[in-house]
């Protein structure tokens, strides 16, 4: 017996998992499947609309560059901006949900859904509309989504604070404390740790109701993340003004959280290339190989899809938020 | 090796079923009840039985989120799953060799909780096995990955490779030196 038939056998071959464990495990993907269901597309027009849409926004944002009216923000102009948001939120008005009560969201997202692989993305490229509903109930035990215009609860399974409100609370409210926390949970590869924090920082404040201590900490978070930009003068998904806090993410898009530019609620996100980008497979730093005649030889990355600098990639408006008493309804 | 795993029709089905759920997003659950049992219990060998479940359970959820990534030239999705999971596993490196440590400790006669099925007449493995788990607890864990990828989930190293993103070149020599420290331990044992 070799030394890898060794190891293989003198360690007792695992127990199968417990059927209840598999079966939470399994809940929970098809729950986090039934929020990725395509919805019925937009009619062709509405989409037509949309994409020009965009196209206008984009081309506005580079007016406002070239034409040098607001450079690059310093760092210290974002941290004084981030300071005002945070004590701002901290005085906002906030009812508490009840342990029982649901979170309602529903959000307008636009995307590439499917069928962008082997292609290149442009400001030409048209997005694709969906609106999802989402119910979360305040303890975190259940979750609400519609299947074919039919509700559907289940368990969720382990969650983290973004999307769980009891967890939110728990969150401490010191934000070097919120980020050590942050960094405990979510630990990626240290090169995309501050890329993500930043971006799940997004997700808690879009998909779920936060309460000022932890919004204010939020804030005062980002501010300690490098490169976080804020622009007071941006323009929202609608065209409406608003106020952009954001950071370029794996080196090529820029996601800005969009902010009401007074009370600072949250409106959407935005994510836009800010260089051209080619998504390759396998990724830098791996190799793959193929077997001719019995030996393997090295075969070269291929582009799975590329996307042109200034391309809007995914946008998202958060169209509703509140607290209802039963999932299905909305407030 | 890619060339290998495509050849076997049993496996053919994976890279179907995962661009399926591009369009499909419950289609995916077929992925599920295909590996789940196989990944949760590679989970539960470096980690002992909680924190499996929960890596586990992790491990699809995220594959389900990188699902139109996968490269469906690939018709196994083994390497990539265990890929996902190895990752989830690296954080609880400290779990990991702890239970090692526990098994290290544990004579033949004396299994741990959660390896309380040892079956009589396996006392020659279980012999060896205290002195594999002290040389598991003290290989570096970039080797380790690799080398209970091969003895365990019983991938090649070109697939160890794609798994964890490291050239097979890089994935064959952790090999080498992780097989190097077992094969001591074996000698240590006289076998």
């Amino acid at each position: 017996m070799n030394d890898m038939e060794t190891l293989r056998e003198a360690f007792d071959t695992p127990k199968p998992p417990s059927p209840a464990v598999q079966s939470a495990a399994r809940a929970a993907l098809l729950a986090r499947a039934a929020r990725h269901r395509p919805k019925r597309r937009w009619a062709m027009r509405a989409l037509m609309v949309a994409a020009s849409a965009v196209v206008i926004a984009t081309g506005a944002t580079v007016v406002q560059v070239v034409g040098g009216g607001e450079p690059t923000l310093p760092a210290a102009n974002a941290q004084v901006v981030l300071a005002r948001i945070a004590t701002a939120v901290q005085k906002k008005d906030f009812a508490p949900p009840r342990e029982d009560q649901w979170i309602y969201t529903e959000t307008r997202m636009q995307s590439y859904g499917k069928g962008y692989v082997g292609k290149r993305l442009t400001p030409q490229t048209p997005l694709t509309s969906t609106v999802e509903e989402f119910w979360t109930r305040a303890d975190g035990k259940r979750v609400g989504y519609k299947v074919d215009g039919k509700l559907m609860t289940s368990n969720p399974g382990d969650q983290s604070p973004e999307n769980n409100y009891a967890m939110l609370t728990a969150l401490p409210t010191d934000p070097d404390e919120l980020l050590a926390r942050f960094r405990e949970i979510h630990q990626v590869n240290a090169a995309d740790q501050e890329d993500w924090i930043f971006e799940r920082f997004e997700v808690t404040l879009h998909q779920n109701i936060v309460p000022p201590a932890q919004e204010a900490a939020i804030f005062q978070a980002m501010a300690k993340l490098p490169d976080v930009k804020v622009d007071e003068s941006a323009v929202d998904i609608e065209g409406r003004p608003a106020l952009s806090v954001s950071r370029v993410i794996d080196g090529w898009r820029n996601f800005e959280i969009l902010l009401d530019p007074t009370t600072y609620a949250y409106r959407g996100r935005r994510e836009t290339a800010v260089a051209d980008h080619e998504e390759r497979y396998p990724q830098q730093g791996v190799e793959m190989f193929t077997l001719k005649d019995g030996t393997p030889v090295p075969s070269p990355p291929r582009v799975e899809w590329s996307i042109e600098k200034g391309t809007v990639w995914q946008l998202f408006t958060r169209t509703a938020v509140g607290v209802v008493d039963q999932a299905g309804q909305q407030p | 090796m890619t060339a290998l795993t495509r050849a076997l029709p049993a496996q053919a089905g994976d890279a179907v079923i995962i661009e399926q759920s591009r369009r499909e997003p419950e289609r995916f659950a077929a992925i599920f009840d295909r590996y789940y049992p196989e990944i949760h219990g590679y989970a539960e060998r470096r980690l002992g039985g909680g924190l499996a479940d929960d890596v586990a359970a992790e491990t699809f959820l995220i594959a389900f989120d990188k699902r139109t990534g996968y490269d469906v030239s690939r018709a196994d999705a083994r390497p990539w799953l265990y890929g996902i999971a190895s990752n989830l596993i690296a954080r609880h490196r400290r779990a990991e060799v702890r239970l090692y440590r526990a098994l290290a400790r544990t004579g033949p006669d004396k299994p741990v909780e959660d390896h309380a099925d040892q079956v009589a007449g396996e006392v020659d493995e279980g012999a060896r096995r205290p002195r594999l788990a002290q040389a598991l607890a003290e290989i570096a864990d970039g080797d380790r990955d690799v080398l209970l990828l091969v003895a365990w989930a019983e991938l090649t190293s070109e697939e160890v490779g794609t798994a964890l993103g490291i050239p097979a070149g890089t994935a064959r020599s952790r090999l080498h030196r992780a097989r190097k420290r077992i094969q001591a331990a074996l000698r240590e044992d006289g076998s």
